[in-house]
């Protein structure tokens, strides 16, 4: 089950774009005509995920390689693929807002590769409202953020306090990404006009 | 009924946005 924040950053941009396609004339017909392909890559990508909260016995073969990171790498691949295969059909803003979002994830697997764990900023933490108890337990693919960590710039070091957590540049380009597409759908779109009909031949 | 199939589309196409959203941050913030 995900956490309360993580709920609120899955629901979100759903519910502003809902509430942006109120405002817009003909804005929910437009919404409505979302049509995300290959959804199957998504539940499969949460599928692994589930497998890797869960932990069941039988899964270790899948989920131990790599000290951890192959059913990460399972989950970057299954969604970038899920990205790819929607990316075509979109129009230009839709395209632009996807490869947004793909690039976020892709800077959290960078350092997240680079370092072996998302390191996190402690003084960034402190502004976020985690308490010192929080922060100084170490946790196991959350290392501090040290002069030694790499790709620091793509680590967590930006506070939010309302959501007492820290992000990185990545997740705002994953959550700036979807939003920008859910919102960019709420556009009424003039229709390509159909070509036309080629000349008959053989006429008189 | 098209219109139902189309409303069932798009809430699954926005469920699906909303799991990639998770899948895109959770794995990678996680202890595991």
């Amino acid at each position: 089950m995900p956490s309360p924040i993580m709920l609120i950053l899955m629901i979100l941009p759903v519910a502003v774009a809902v509430v942006v396609a109120g405002l817009r004339s003909g804005g929910w017909r437009a919404l409505l005509q979302l049509r995300l392909r290959h959804r199957w890559l998504v539940g499969g990508a949460a599928a692994v995920q589930f497998l890797r909260l869960s932990d069941p016995e039988w899964a270790s073969v899948l989920l131990t390689p790599l000290r951890g990171a192959l059913p990460v790498l399972a989950i970057w691949a299954l969604v970038v693929a899920f990205v790819l295969a929607n990316l075509p059909g979109l129009h230009r803003s839709g395209r632009a807002a996807l490869s947004v979002f793909l690039a976020g994830m892709t800077m959290n697997f960078a350092a997240i590769l680079a370092n072996g764990g998302m390191p996190y900023s402690v003084p960034a933490a402190r502004r976020a409202g985690l308490s010192p108890a929080q922060i100084d337990v170490e946790v196991l693919g959350h290392p501090h953020l040290t002069a030694e960590s790499r790709l620091a710039p793509l680590a967590d070091v930006l506070p939010v306090p309302p959501l007492h957590a820290v992000a990185s540049v990545g997740d705002l380009l994953i959550f700036g990404g979807l939003s920008w597409l859910l919102i960019s759908l709420t556009k009424r779109r003039t229709p390509v006009p159909a070509p036309p009909e080629p000349a008959l031949l053989g006429g008189n | 009924m098209p219109r139902l199939r189309t409303l069932w589309t798009a809430a699954l196409s926005m469920a699906a946005a909303a799991a990639a959203i998770y899948l895109a941050i959770a794995p990678f913030h996680d202890p595991n």
